[in-house]
């Protein structure tokens, strides 16, 4: 089993749930998340003065996916984040050694 | 132990006695119950009936456990078997009130055993001690919940008038200890308020425990019986059977003790209790927390008047009563300030004065003075307002909404006297309306109500503040059962709002459009992409291409979402929206639109 994570940006969480769905995962945790990449912030003006945004809003997302599928669902993942421009975000994939459902006790694929 | 002739013995194997009084009482109080339901009996004579039922099974399972003790020690009942507000399936709250004398302790702790064992047996629950009646003075006067409960107390069986001196002896106690009992009290309500939450807000309320619940209930008797002031009956009374009633119905669905109206028994309950939809019973349960919270306080605040004037005897406070007169001020027309209280003028006519009741709202918010529930009672004699209003009735509602600082405590007043629905008749559509959604903390009145409150910290907005708050006021009252878009609905309401009131055209206008578009900016900012020109163009559109009204669209979306709780305004979610109207505004005063309407 494998841990999908993304961080992506907010308002791309919507085509993202969607291509998720689409590509049969059933289900999504989605946080806020805030933070900087390669960017390093951006500077904005309010009332004629400057102030600086050190950490960018983004939104986290974690999945719980089969071997065989994580490379599916990362794909999906990032076709539907990707808008071509900086602060995007970043997916990765981690191995899991088991998961438990905490309803039945299932463990292992049998609790995805 | 004694035996099962009354004699007692030393030893610990001692027969048990047969449970003849209380053997089958579980099943028997249950089957009494479910007759009683069935017959439609009412609340307070249902519980009346399965109290007696439940003294009467004690008294004669003190006969046979005792062996007819009638003199030294007795059983009696306190807290909500007391009462005779017991549930169905409440605890059996019992206490055994020795003299100290007649029996010996080991008598006594045999006597106790052959009382409790046989109820455990029985499968009921027991919430039981066992006191001299020293020891019950000494812990009426150290634990407030054994005070409070000892209130109460009602003679089941053995020595009665021992049990009744008993009662009398915590009366006196708790009178003589008034000035400490009633901080302990309130501290007490709100400790509980602080780890339960108020009744009137809470999607899964727990009718015992919450601020408003059957604790404050309690509470308001045990203020009363401080000879400090008097308690209100009438609404509170008719409130307080009502949380019971709800209390009841749970424990019958449930088969067992439980004060929590949990989500998953919302529709079962809603519709024993003869409501259709689980959150018009949550409605109701709101009014009545309410009602019961705004008596404690008024039953409080008149406590402490009392004691402030009477110092219960003291010679400093005799002598500071001598010193000072009641102050009777004029502090607006026909209303006086009489000892921070805000009362009557002698000789204003009410009956001809339809101002008065938001005059009275005004000057209580922004004076901090109580309304005497005297002055409410007048206030609903007042002719209802012309239509339009007056100019002085907008000004009055104005400065009422700008006492930030005392606005819910005014607000709470007048709604539940009936004025607020009778100045706005469309908020009865989101009164006690609870809101589902886990972000929101209050019903969706409370929720306007805060956010207004809000207001007053969103000064660095350069904002038209009366719009904003007045916008914030009604921003939800498309709320309603049935509304499919809130914000639409509302819309469609304010232009009769602002007819009512007699609003300019131009603000009528703004309070419309803000109340459509109050989610857009928050909408907007955290599903659409904020560099993307189109989404700065709709918000642009959104608010019709004006800074004023971009302004105040930011101030309300903060104050509305900090109103509904702490997770509905993350640093995360500030940033975002921030930064959208950040690149809004810039667009507006690049091109040099309009600022204002």
């Amino acid at each position: 089993m494998k841990l999908v994570t993304a961080i992506i940006q907010p308002h791309r969480v919507d085509e993202v749930r969607a291509a998720l769905e689409a590509a049969g995962v059933k289900g999504v945790t989605v946080s806020e998340a805030a933070g900087y990449g390669r960017q390093k912030g951006h500077t904005e003006v309010y009332r004629g003065a400057e102030y600086t945004v050190d950490l960018v809003p983004k939104t986290r997302l974690e999945v719980l996916v089969d071997d065989a599928d994580a490379a599916t669902v990362t794909e999906a993942i990032v076709s539907a984040a990707q808008t071509g421009k900086i602060g995007d975000g970043k997916v990765w994939v981690v191995p899991v050694d088991d998961v438990a459902r905490v309803r039945t006790g299932e463990h292992g694929a049998d609790a995805l | 132990m004694p035996s099962r002739n009354g004699q007692f013995h030393e030893g610990s194997d001692a027969e048990v006695p047969h449970p003849e009084g209380v053997r089958d009482l579980k099943r028997l109080r249950r089957d009494l119950a479910e007759t009683l339901y069935r017959e439609g009996a009412p609340g307070k004579h249902r519980r009346r009936t399965l109290s007696d039922l439940v003294v009467q099974a004690l008294a004669a399972h003190w006969d046979e456990a005792s062996g007819g003790i009638v003199e030294g020690a007795a059983l009696g009942a306190v807290g909500s078997l007391g009462r005779g507000d017991a549930g169905p399936f409440s605890d059996l709250d019992v206490v055994l009130i020795h003299d100290g004398r007649t029996l010996k302790s080991t008598e006594v702790a045999d006597l106790a055993q052959r009382l409790w064992y046989p109820i455990w047996d029985a499968g009921l629950e027991l919430d039981y001690s066992s006191r001299s009646l020293t020891e019950v003075r000494q812990v009426a006067s150290k634990d407030l919940a054994a005070a409070s409960g000892l209130l109460d107390l009602r003679p089941i069986a053995g020595d009665k008038e021992l049990a009744k001196q008993a009662r009398a002896l915590i009366y006196q106690d708790w009178r003589a200890a008034a000035r400490k009992r009633l901080p302990e009290l309130l501290a007490a309500s709100r400790a509980r308020a602080e780890r339960h939450g108020e009744l009137a807000y809470l999607i899964e309320p727990n009718l015992k425990e919450s601020r408003g619940g059957l604790r404050d209930l309690v509470s308001l008797t045990g203020l009363s019986a401080t000879w400090l002031t008097d308690r209100p009956h009438g609404a509170v009374d008719d409130a307080g059977a009502h949380v019971m009633d709800v209390r009841d119905a749970i424990q019958m669905h449930l088969g067992r003790t439980q004060n929590v109206l949990g989500r998953h028994i919302g529709e079962e309950v809603a519709e024993a209790m003869g409501f259709g939809d689980p959150d018009d019973l949550l409605a109701s349960l709101a009014e009545a927390g309410r009602e019961i919270a705004y008596a404690l306080d008024m039953t409080e605040r008149g406590a402490r008047r009392s004691l402030e004037r009477s110092g219960v005897g003291s010679r400093a406070f005799l002598a500071r009563r001598r010193a000072r007169a009641p102050r009777h001020t004029v502090v607006a027309e026909g209303l006086i300030d009489v000892d921070g209280e805000l009362a009557l003028a002698p000789g204003h006519d009410a009956a001809k004065d339809a101002l008065l009741p938001l005059r009275a709202a005004a000057t209580a918010a922004t004076t901090g003075l109580t309304i005497t529930p005297t002055l409410l009672e007048t206030l609903q004699r007042c002719p209802d307002l012309p239509v339009p209003w007056p100019p002085e009735a907008r000004e009055y509602l104005r400065e009422l909404l700008r006492g930030s600082a005392h606005l819910i405590a005014v607000w709470e007043a007048i709604d539940l006297a009936g004025l607020v629905v009778r100045a706005l008749p469309e908020w009865e559509g989101v009164r006690n309306r609870p809101q589902r959604s886990p972000i929101h903390r209050f019903t969706v009145d409370r929720h306007m109500v805060e956010s207004v409150v809000l207001a007053a910290k969103a000064r660095r907005y350069e904002v038209d503040h009366d719009l904003l708050r007045l916008t914030l006021l009604v921003h939800d009252i498309g709320k309603r059962p049935g509304a499919t878009d809130h914000s639409v609905d509302g819309a469609a309401l304010i232009p009769g709002i602002a007819a009512r009131m007699g609003l300019e055209e131009g603000i009528a206008a703004d309070m419309e459009l803000l109340v459509r578009q109050h989610l857009t900016l928050a909408d907007l900012a955290t599903t659409a992409d904020p560099d993307d020109p189109e989404t700065v163009e709709r918000l642009l559109v959104a608010v019709d291409g004006r800074l004023d009204l971009l302004d105040t669209l930011r101030a309300l979306t903060e104050c509305d979402a900090k109103a509904a709780g702490p997770k509905a305004w993350t640093q995360w979610r500030e940033q975002l929206v921030q930064t959208l109207y950040v690149k809004a505004r810039a667009v507006l005063i690049e091109k040099g639109g309009p600022t204002g309407g």
